[in-house]
């Protein structure tokens, strides 16, 4: 390490990294209006009109299996802890709820490293996640991706129409008490909803982490949503069969809102 | 007219174009504003004065900004009906029809894009222009007129008071860009945090709301009604901003109104963003307007062809409007680009009456007695 005259040691030179994130179906890229074939248990065309969600609690994690904290650098799109992946940019039929800009990169700052892994929370964590969106600080000011004082945000945002028929999924904390929408609660949720993803054999100066949506609906009947629910899943307590194949594929169990062996079972996010 | 301006007087929009005045000597405007509730985005080009503010508000109420001197910003925008007309579809100044329904002003400094379906308008100073100079429809008619209107400002002493006060670094500001300037900052002035939702869940006044309005903020907010995915938030308007924004989000959504092809098609000239986009999917839809004050602001939808907030609600527990004759037939409810929350939903008598008694908790009745809002030319 080098001594040097009034150089800051290099341990404390912040070491920023970018992650790079890519919004896919399939083999394809994920954009607005785009129709793509083959989705869910019928193998349905569905056209793309929503592909959001935020990230947050990130680490990486070295070949000897050290877990290494990882602090994000703030922009549009990022506070120090929660980012925001945005692979829409309100053309389309993503006019209705879009924000023109997008984002698919995160920049974060941790120690040098030989990192072979990466985890981070798809969501935003509870002590920030009910609170006003109006007033919060970038990326939790999107309107769009909130749902009330009550509820939250949506972790995850991503909708698609099938013959124009809609299929979403807004994935976000549910059974959350307090005295009404505008109240947030003031212990966690019954169903926090918020799955922790880990990926191995990552190399962040390297590699690309895939999110895929053909991965996420794999189990789902797009076509066909159940009388009654909201279309697709929006993590209400009473939508168990459009909910379920979507959190089996994040690992997560729909009845406790939280990961199943650590959502091993997740298909969504890959290492490209 | 251009860089040939001389002092002052020449080029309407003045020499300075838009260079935010220095401001020495002006008096910064204060939100008066309870904790918690978000504050308005500002634009740096028009910093916010007490001074300009005033100025905006004489211009606001004043006959003469039209060529005829027969309309006022306030004859369409007036106070008492929260700065709505209270009809479906207004006049200009010369009578021709306006095709959209006039909004209220209330929060308009919290809209992200203004008008009803333009994504391109982000600031009032912008929209105003259309008012002042639009020829098609002619509204207060300034376009050929320019000079004959701000001749009646130049010489009016009320007025090169309050433009001295307002631009006091600029030596001539009689012009249309700080004549926009001082309106919008006016605008900006008319927020809302005094109705029955504010004193409850701002001001800390149990009686804001009653048990029935608690009731119907909870059917908003749900999955069933799905109000707030276009209508949420402080500003009961997704489509909003405050000095927190980082990332522009505009709201432009079809609630299934008309169908006059069964194709989706909505009355020209009323086709929404697909006026600005072209795209097909984008016909017939419209941003959603913050509905605080909104028991006062009818007839709604952006033609004002809906009476009243029952027949609202009867809309969307419809999931549409289905007209079954005359030259706009057409089933809504059956619309390709009817937004996907427009899904319908089962309302019980006493559903609507909660829902209703929460609508009540957004009127505000102290923006519409409020003299800092007022028309100062009445009380003169």
């Amino acid at each position: 390490m080098l001594g040097g005259i009034s150089c800051t040691p290099i341990d404390e030179v912040p070491n920023v990294l970018e992650l790079r994130f890519e919004g896919v179906v399939g083999a394809q890229a994920a954009t607005c209006g785009t129709s793509y074939d083959g989705l869910g248990t019928g193998g349905e065309q569905a056209t793309l009109q929503d592909f959001r969600l935020y990230i947050s609690g990130i680490e990486l994690i070295t070949e000897d299996g050290e877990v290494v904290e990882a602090t994000l650098r703030p922009s549009a799109f990022s506070s120090e802890t929660v980012g925001l992946l945005d692979f829409e940019d309100a053309t389309g039929p993503c006019s209705d709820f879009g924000t023109a800009a997008t984002n698919s990169t995160l920049q974060i700052e941790a120690p040098v490293g030989d990192y072979a892994g990466i985890a981070f929370d798809v969501g935003v964590p509870f002590d920030q996640n009910h609170l006003d969106v109006a007033t919060a600080a970038a990326p939790l000011n999107v309107p769009s991706m909130y749902w009330a004082w009550n509820g939250g945000y949506k972790f995850v945002r991503v909708e698609t129409t099938v013959s124009g028929d809609p299929y979403f999924l807004h994935l976000g904390s549910a059974a959350c008490a307090s005295d009404g929408p505008s109240a947030p609660p003031s212990e966690a949720c019954g169903r926090p909803n918020l799955p922790r993803i880990e990926l191995m054999g990552f190399d962040p100066t390297a590699d690309t982490i895939e999110i895929d949506i053909a991965e996420l609906f794999a189990n789902s009947d797009i076509a066909n949503n159940t009388e009654n629910t909201a279309p697709g899943c929006m993590s209400g307590l009473d939508d168990v069969d459009d909910c379920t194949p979507i959190f089996d594929r994040l690992g997560l169990s729909y009845d406790t809102g939280t990961c199943t062996d650590d959502c091993a079972a997740q298909a969504v996010f890959r290492v490209k | 007219m251009g860089l040939v301006a001389a002092v002052g007087s020449l080029g309407w929009f003045g020499a300075g174009g838009c260079m935010s005045s220095d401001g020495a000597g002006t008096t910064p405007y204060v939100f008066d504003l309870p904790v918690g509730y978000p504050r308005p985005k500002i634009p740096e080009s028009n910093p916010m004065t007490v001074e300009a503010v005033e100025l905006g508000r004489h211009l606001f109420y004043d006959r003469r900004l039209s060529a005829n001197t027969m309309q006022s910003c306030g004859d369409c925008h007036p106070q008492a009906t929260a700065f709505a007309d209270g009809i479906a579809l207004a006049e200009g100044s010369t009578g021709h029809g306006l095709p959209r329904n006039t909004q209220g002003l209330t929060n308009v400094a919290y809209a992200s894009t203004l008008t009803w379906g333009n994504p391109l308008l982000e600031d009032i100073e912008q929209q105003v222009l259309i008012p002042i100079f639009g020829e098609d429809p002619i509204e207060l008619g300034a376009s050929g007129n320019e000079e004959q209107i701000l001749s009646r400002l130049r010489d009016d002493s009320t007025y090169q008071a309050l433009f001295e006060a307002a631009f006091p670094d600029e030596s001539d500001p009689v012009d249309f860009d700080h004549v926009a300037r001082a309106l919008a900052s006016f605008s900006r002035s008319i927020v809302s945090s005094n109705s029955g939702y504010d004193r409850f869940y701002y001001r800390g006044d149990p009686e804001g709301m009653s048990e029935s309005a608690l009731r119907g903020e909870v059917l908003f907010n749900s999955e069933r009604f799905e109000c707030h995915h276009c209508h949420g938030g402080f500003n009961f308007s997704v489509a909003s901003k405050t000095t927190s924004t980082s990332v522009a989000q505009t709201v432009f959504t079809n609630t299934g109104l008309y169908n006059l092809d069964g194709e989706g098609a909505y009355p020209p000239p009323n086709t929404g963003l697909f006026e600005f986009t072209g795209e097909a999917g984008d016909m017939g839809k419209f941003r959603p307007p913050s509905l605080r004050n909104v028991a006062l602001t009818g007839p709604y939808g952006h033609d004002g062809s809906i009476e009243t907030l029952d027949d609202v609600l009867d809309i969307y527990a419809d999931a549409g409007r289905n007209i079954e004759d005359g030259p706009l037939a057409g089933d809504g409810r059956e619309n390709p680009h009817k937004s996907e929350f427009v899904i319908g939903f089962e309302l019980s008598d006493q559903d609507r009456a909660d829902v209703r008694a929460f609508l009540d908790a957004l009127t505000d009745e102290s923006l519409t007695s409020d003299p800092a809002l007022a028309d100062p030319w009445e009380s003169d």
